[in-house]
This record gives C-alpha cells, sequence and structure tokens, in this order.
C-alpha cells in the first residue's frame, strides 16, 4: 500500500512537472511586423550603434547577411552605422578569383583574430558581449541593435571632413562631447568607408552559386588611427567636457573619394576584462 | 548528520581531525591530456602562418568519491586554442565543477553535470572534445528512483558557451521505467520492456523588433525499447513547439519577391514557424554468426539550442543520432555524413554474417561478411506561406543528401595473417552537407585492403592500401579532389611502442598544383594508461565528424606532441 501511494504520488509530481517542463509559447499570425519603430525624438543626442559586419568575396551565405545589416540601417534610420569588414578565410580573393581583388585590410584582419572570429557572416554590435560572445549570429544582430538601442547616448560625436583631390588628402575633425563620466580608456575610431565597387562575390542563392558584378556597400577602407584609435583624454572626460580631434589620410589611388564615408566612434577598453566596448558612432560623406 | 550541522556553524577547528580521516577514505581519480602543436607555414596545402607558432589544448580532471559523495573539477587550458578549435576557447581556468550526492533514493547534483534524455533527440549535454564541443549544463539535477524500475530525473541550469553560459535558460524532466522490474511476476519473462518520456524547456526573452519569437520553447518525446530473444526494437518520437532561430537561416528561404518559395538556401529574414517532430525505429536480430538491422529516422525541423541565436555547433539541446555507419578508413572520411536537424528522411540496413570455419567459403577460421545500406534525402515539403509549410511523412523528395553502399570481408589467412577487404560506393552532396556551392553530389568507389601480420610474439605489422575513384555531375561547377590513393604502415613493438606512417596522395586532383601528398609518421608508447604520441604530419583540410556531428579542420603542417594519462 505505502509503494502504491508512493507511485502515485510521485506519478502526481510528475505529470505536474510535465506540465510546467513543456510550457511553449504558441505564436499565431502575424509572425511579422513591418517593425515601425515610431518617430525619432530629435530633442536629444540619440544613441548611434556601429554594427559590423564581418564578411568576405568568397562567403556564401554573407550577401544575404548584409541584407540583413541594410533591414536594420533601413529600421532605425540615422541610429545605425554599419561597416562591412572583409577579414579572414573566406575574404581570401583565392576563394573565387585567384587574380581577383583583395578587400581584406591589416586593421580588418587584427579585429578579426582580436575579437575571435572563425566562420562568416558574423558581426558585433556595439561590441557588446551577447550570451558569453561578443561575435554574434546575424539572427542575433535585430535584437541586439534593439537592446543597444534603449540605452541612453553617453556620448555626442560630431563628425566634419574636407577633401583636397589634388593631393587625395582627406581631413577629418571630430568633436566629441561627454552626455556622462567618460574613464580614461576611452578612445575614438575614424573610419573610411567606400560604397560601389563592383566584383564577384559568391552567393548560394544565385545559380551558379555567384553574382559576377555584386555592388559592395560600406566597405571599411583604411583606418585614420590604426585598429584601437587614439585615447581621448589620458584623465577620462568629465560629464559636458568637449574635445576636438583632427585625422588626416591620403586616400589610396584605387578609391573614389565620392563613394567614400568617414565613420567615428568612441569606444572604451575595460582593463579588467579586456573587453572594448562601442558607446557612439557617427557617419558622413566624405566632404560634408 | 549532527557532526555536519556542527561544521556548518562554523566549528571547523573541532571538525578537522575527523573531516581529514574521512577524506583518506576516499577515492582521488582523474585524468589529464595535453596536445600541443608547432606549425610550419606550408602555403602549397593553404596551411597559413600561424603567429604563435605553436598552440596547446590541454586538462585535467580531478574527481574524489567519497560513499556516496563525489565531487570534482576540471581545468582546461587552450594557449592558444589549436588550429581548427573556436577561438573564443582562448585561455585557461576551471571549466567544469560539481558535487554530487547519491543516494538510494534521491540524488542532486549541483553545478555542471553531463545529461542525456534517451537517445538525445529532445536533450543532450556532452562533451565532445575532438570536435571542440562541450554544452555542459551548470545547474542543478535532481534523480529520484521511486521504485525499482522507476526512476525521474529533473534539470535546470544554462549550458557553457565557451567560457561563458548560454542565453537561455534549460529546464527538463525525465522518467524512465523498465517493466520487468516495476510490474510484479514480469521478472521472469522473456519480453523485456522498457519505456521513457522527457520533457524538455528553453526561455529566452525576445525584444526582435519585427518577428513575434516565442520566449518559451517546449520540446518532448516518448520511447520504448522491447527485446525479445534475438530480437530487439526501439522507437521514438519527439516532438518541439515552434521554434524560430539561427538555423532556420541555412534551411528555410521563405518566398521571394515574386511569391516563389525560396528553400535550402540562406534567407536571414527566413524564419520557419513549423513545430518540430522527429521518428527513430531500430530493429535488430542477432544470433550465433548472424546479425541484422533496420533502422529509420525521420527529423523535421529538431535543431533546438539553448540560444536561438546561437549556429554551428553551438549550444545545442538536440542530438540527432546518424544513421550512417560512421566511416574510420582514412578515405571514407573525405565524405562523412552529417545529420541535417531541420530535415532529412533516412534508412539503413545492415547484415553481418560469419560463414562457419572449416566451410568451403569461410575457410579454416571462418569468413566475417559485412553489408551495409544507407540512404538519406530531404523532406518532402511544400511552403504554405513564406513562414510555413507542410511536410509528408512517408515521402522523400528526389534531394539526396547521402548514399552508402559498403560491403566489408574479414578473414584470418593463417595462424599469423588476418585480412580485410572492403568496398564503398558513396554518392555524397556535399553543397548541403558543407554548406557549399556548385560541387552537386560526388559520387566516390573506394576500395580498402587490411592486412595484419604477426611477425613474432612482440611483433606485428599492419598495413593498409586504400584507393577512391571520384565523379562529379556535370551540372557541377567546382571541382572536387579527384582521385586519391592511399598507403599505411603501423609496426607494433611489444605492447609499449607502436611506429606508424601513411601517405594521402591527391594524384587524380584537376588542379596539377594540388596533386598533393599529405602525409604523417607518428610513433607512440603506451604504458598502462600512460600515452605519449610524437608526429610530424601535413594534413588536408577537411571535415572531422562524430556521431554525425562535424568540425572543419584547416590545413596544417608540423609537428604534433600528445600526452595523456589517468589516475
Amino acid at each position: 500500500m505505502k509503494n502504491r501511494m508512493q507511485t502515485l504520488l510521485l506519478m502526481a509530481i510528475t505529470t505536474g512537472s510535465l506540465l510546467f517542463m513543456v510550457s511553449c509559447d504558441t505564436v499565431t499570425e502575424p509572425y511579422y511586423s513591418a517593425g515601425d519603430t515610431g518617430p525619432v525624438d530629435t530633442s536629444s543626442v540619440q544613441k548611434v550603434v556601429l554594427l559590423e559586419d564581418f564578411t568576405g568575396i568568397g562567403c556564401n551565405n554573407c550577401p544575404a547577411a548584409s541584407e540583413v545589416a541594410a533591414d536594420i540601417a533601413d529600421t532605425y534610420p540615422d541610429q545605425v552605422v554599419t561597416v562591412a569588414i572583409h577579414a579572414g578565410h573566406f575574404a581570401d580573393p583565392r576563394q573565387i578569383d585567384p587574380g581577383g581583388v583583395d578587400y581584406r585590410t591589416e586593421v580588418g584582419t587584427q579585429l578579426y583574430n582580436d575579437f575571435g572570429f572563425s566562420s562568416l557572416p558574423n558581426g558585433m554590435v556595439d561590441r557588446v558581449e551577447h550570451a558569453g560572445s561578443q561575435v554574434t549570429s546575424v539572427s542575433a544582430w535585430f535584437e541586439n541593435v534593439a537592446s543597444q538601442l534603449e540605452l541612453d547616448a553617453v556620448a555626442d560625436v560630431q563628425v566634419s571632413s574636407t577633401y583636397e583631390e589634388s593631393s587625395r588628402t582627406a581631413d577629418v575633425t571630430v568633436g566629441i562631447e561627454a552626455l556622462s563620466v567618460l574613464p580614461a580608456t576611452a578612445q575614438i575610431s575614424v573610419w573610411l568607408l567606400e560604397s560601389g565597387m563592383i566584383s564577384p562575390q559568391k552567393d548560394n542563392r544565385q545559380p551558379g552559386g555567384k553574382v559576377d558584378d555584386y555592388v559592395h556597400k560600406h566597405m571599411f577602407r583604411a583606418s585614420f588611427n590604426g585598429a584601437y584609435g587614439d585615447v581621448l583624454s589620458a584623465t577620462g572626460m568629465a560629464e559636458g567636457e568637449s574635445v576636438e580631434v583632427d585625422f588626416d589620410l591620403v586616400l589610396d589611388e584605387k578609391f573614389v573619394a565620392e563613394n567614400c564615408s568617414i565613420v567615428a566612434f568612441v569606444h572604451v577598453y575595460d582593463e579588467l576584462t579586456g573587453e572594448r566596448t562601442v558607446l557612439q558612432a557617427a557617419e558622413i560623406h566624405l566632404g560634408d | 548528520m549532527r557532526k555536519v550541522g556542527l561544521c556548518l556553524l562554523g566549528l571547523a577547528a573541532a571538525c578537522l581531525p575527523t573531516q581529514a580521516q574521512e577524506l583518506s577514505q576516499g577515492r582521488l581519480s582523474g585524468n589529464a591530456q595535453v596536445d600541443a602543436q608547432y606549425y610550419v607555414q606550408d602555403t602549397v596545402i593553404g596551411a597559413e602562418d600561424v603567429p604563435q607558432d605553436g598552440l596547446m589544448n590541454a586538462f585535467m580532471n580531478l574527481n574524489y568519491a567519497l560513499g556516496d559523495f563525489n565531487a570534482g573539477v576540471r581545468y582546461e587550458a587552450y594557449l592558444d586554442p589549436l588550429l581548427g578549435f573556436d577561438p573564443r576557447f582562448q585561455g585557461q581556468g576551471i571549466s567544469y565543477r560539481f558535487a554530487e550526492y547519491s543516494g538510494d533514493v534521491v540524488g542532486v547534483t549541483v553545478g555542471n553535470f553531463y545529461e542525456q534524455f534517451g537517445s538525445g533527440l529532445v536533450f543532450r549535454s556532452y562533451e565532445e572534445r575532438q570536435l571542440g564541443i562541450d554544452n555542459a549544463m551548470d545547474g542543478l539535477r535532481v534523480r529520484v528512483n521511486a521504485l525499482d524500475g522507476l526512476q525521474f530525473t529533473g534539470i535546470i541550469g544554462k549550458q557553457r558557451s565557451y567560457w561563458n553560459l548560454g542565453a537561455g535558460l534549460v529546464r527538463g524532466l525525465n522518467a524512465e521505467a523498465d517493466l520487468n522490474a516495476l510490474i510484479p511476476g514480469m521478472e521472469e519473462s522473456d519480453v523485456a520492456i522498457q519505456l521513457g518520456a522527457s520533457a524538455v524547456n528553453r526561455f529566452q526573452a525576445s525584444n526582435h523588433p519585427k518577428y513575434s519569437l516565442p520566449d518559451n520553447v517546449g520540446a518532448g518525446s516518448v520511447r520504448a525499447n522491447i527485446s525479445y530473444g534475438g530480437f530487439n526494437i526501439f522507437a521514438e518520437f519527439a516532438f518541439k513547439s515552434q521554434d524560430p532561430s539561427a538555423s532556420d537561416q541555412y534551411f528555410w528561404g521563405g518566398l521571394d519577391s515574386t511569391g516563389s518559395p525560396v528553400a535550402a538556401e540562406f534567407n536571414p529574414s527566413g524564419y520557419s514557424f513549423n513545430r518540430g517532430n522527429a521518428q527513430l525505429v531500430t530493429a535488430t536480430y542477432s544470433e550465433r554468426g548472424l546479425g541484422v538491422s533496420l533502422s529509420m529516422k525521420r527529423l523535421d525541423r529538431m535543431d533546438f539550442r539553448s540560444d536561438r541565436n546561437a549556429t554551428v555547433n553551438d549550444l545545442t539541446m538536440s542530438f540527432l543520432p546518424p544513421l550512417t555507419k560512421q566511416h574510420t578508413y582514412r578515405l571514407a572520411t573525405l565524405y562523412p555524413y552529417a545529420t541535417q536537424p531541420n530535415g532529412e528522411f533516412g534508412l539503413q540496413g545492415e547484415v553481418t554474417y560469419t560463414i562457419p570455419r572449416g566451410s568451403s567459403l569461410g575457410g579454416k577460421y571462418g569468413t566475417t561478411v559485412n553489408v551495409n545500406f544507407a540512404q538519406v534525402t530531404a523532406l518532402d515539403t511544400s511552403h504554405v506561406d513564406a513562414y510555413t509549410y507542410e511536410s509528408q511523412f512517408m515521402g522523400n523528395s528526389d534531394d539526396l543528401f547521402f548514399r552508402d553502399f559498403n560491403v566489408e570481408i574479414s578473414r584470418k589467412l593463417n595462424s599469423d595473417v588476418k585480412a580485410m577487404l572492403s568496398f564503398f560506393h558513396l554518392d555524397y552532396n556535399k553543397d548541403v552537407v558543407e554548406g557549399k556551392s556548385g560541387y552537386g553530389i560526388i559520387t566516390a568507389d573506394i576500395v580498402v585492403a587490411d592486412v595484419l601480420f604477426n611477425l613474432s610474439d612482440d611483433v606485428s605489422l599492419r598495413v593498409e592500401a586504400q584507393h577512391v575513384w571520384e565523379s562529379q555531375e556535370e551540372t557541377a561547377t567546382e571541382s572536387n579532389y579527384g582521385n586519391w590513393m592511399y598507403g599505411l604502415a603501423e609496426l607494433t613493438l611489444g605492447s609499449n611502442w607502436f611506429v606508424t606512417v601513411f601517405d594521402e596522395y591527391n594524384y587524380g586532383n584537376e588542379n596539377e598544383k594540388k596533386q598533393l601528398h599529405y602525409y604523417t609518421i607518428q610513433t607512440t608508447f603506451v604504458e598502462g594508461a600512460q600515452r605519449v604520441a610524437l608526429s610530424w604530419s601535413r594534413q588536408r583540410e577537411g571535415l572531422v565528424c562524430v556521431g554525425g556531428v562535424c568540425r572543419n579542420v584547416p590545413a596544417s603542417s608540423g609537428l604534433a606532441l600528445s600526452v595523456s594519462t589517468s589516475f
């Protein structure tokens, strides 16, 4: 009798637990909405997110990932800066055309290695750790961007630039105002991007798995100040404090100035964890 | 109990002598391994420069057992990770720690643990070091032995993701019943019946601005194993609730701008809201000299992870056992099949027969013949809309993923010579299995001869010769390797020393620059549980697979050292 009671009791507990464990949410249509994020409040400085899309011309799935990056930028106008960084095994021209264009850069390769990338497409959203990794899959980008945009901007980044055609020199001025205290490890990075290059790209959605006249966009071409930029202030910045920094870069002869833009972003280095996190980004067309 | 209570109250000094005595009655065990490699740049095979020159993976497990109590830790170091292992392993530290009490009725584990429900269709937390997989749980596990033959297991926690934990919270319950032990009068029955049921849940909040993604995803399975004499049948059926996830990107393309279905292609906006299900049935019969098995497996959206955004081999909760034979001969491993968790239909049949010794065919010592056939195809599906599809239960499409027909004949020729001859015919969909494009289905015919010579009481020599004839469809736009030949010699000296030399030669590669030799020279010393191996090798790029799960290994050249021990 005791055994029977024990069994019945355990069965009841088990049944109850099973109902708890198999609980699941049923999603009904519509599964998708256009994602109207509402009007942007322009009365204060808006948070602007940096989305680094690591990609490669020999990567089958990368064009689709770039479309996601573009979709995110369209969803949050003026609040997302996307950069396509060609790096890693799948960015090697031998993957598609042994004599083809090599879009890899030293800075891009250093970032790819430093942040632990091993496959493409993958990316980083403000270089923030998600589920234990700063490197996140394409499907996580939308949610990570949405999470980052819930944060208040802690810095205002204003960029202006001029371009001297005869010397092919880009002069950039970046003004940074601290909207809250910025630590001494806060740094500024300034990058040159280019769009409009046409060259072959693998894409397994297309017949033959390749697009011969693929138009590359928002491609990282060069850094004005290395892989991790310059420290803003050796003592950090108090709330309300501003600095202005000038940079210049001679454009490679392959770059088309009219198709270039300047991206500047403030990021901090955590000495304890070794993590680098982007706080605020900005982008302007070269010459604006 | 009173003694423990006093200790917990902080009277540690009073307890120490007794504790020390009890600790000394326990048992300490463990194992350790160091794998290090010095790399040399070899641009000919595509082996890239390794700035550190040398890389190393190492670990040590320490377990302490005292009566019903167990505790343990594992130290791991990746300084830096060997090529082919995810760079996110970089670092060192305690990656696994647990304490466990196993009583007659109740057992409790806190900290890290591995667990599997049934065959793993809805939950398997495990470590496969060769693949760089460790999705250990970090949380709590409770086992209750309710009655003889009736056991419940409950789990809660998060899974390991490199040096962190995954995003989702995992909760699960498993019940196992052995009817022969549970039901009076069945103890002596010729029919043995075991039943099982599992339920698992993942919680991960979503804030996707465009898709309605479920925070809670549930999965469950029921199973039965019935045996009678030489017959055995195992069946497991599993289901999963809606789980739009990163894995959809590779298997579900939704509809394109013209409204046409886009299937089996990467489309990051292509979440599927179908529910998942799986069926696994295996029937076997065995008697002296004869073994027969028939299996069927059908998977439909069963990729289940504790982070919906995880990819590759990260944070897997479901383990989908392979239905195809796992080949170990080197050239056959060029075409390894990796389970396609979001949709496949597979069948396998295998017969092993030993022709009796003394017969005209069997020879003096008997001859064993093994015939195996397996085929895996895509599911027969049709799209309903951009987010859902219908799939036929028994219908399988014409899209072949993998087909394998192989025959193995082994025979002892005399008291000192044993030989084995194998033939494999493989059809391998490289585009699907390896996520590439343009290769199509590769057909490979492979022959293997494996002969062992006992040269003396202490010395033996094993030699292998292999060859693969490879062909591709006319529609292929990318060339695969082409033909290979392979030779191996392995000398065993006493019970301690082994010397192995082998070479793979890709003489049939269309690209003459890739008609290369890939060789390994290795010497191994084994003494009990201690092993030291030193090798120089030039390795091709390829997939390494264990249990239908694969990892890509880049080409490399260099000196490798492996040291392991257990105690």
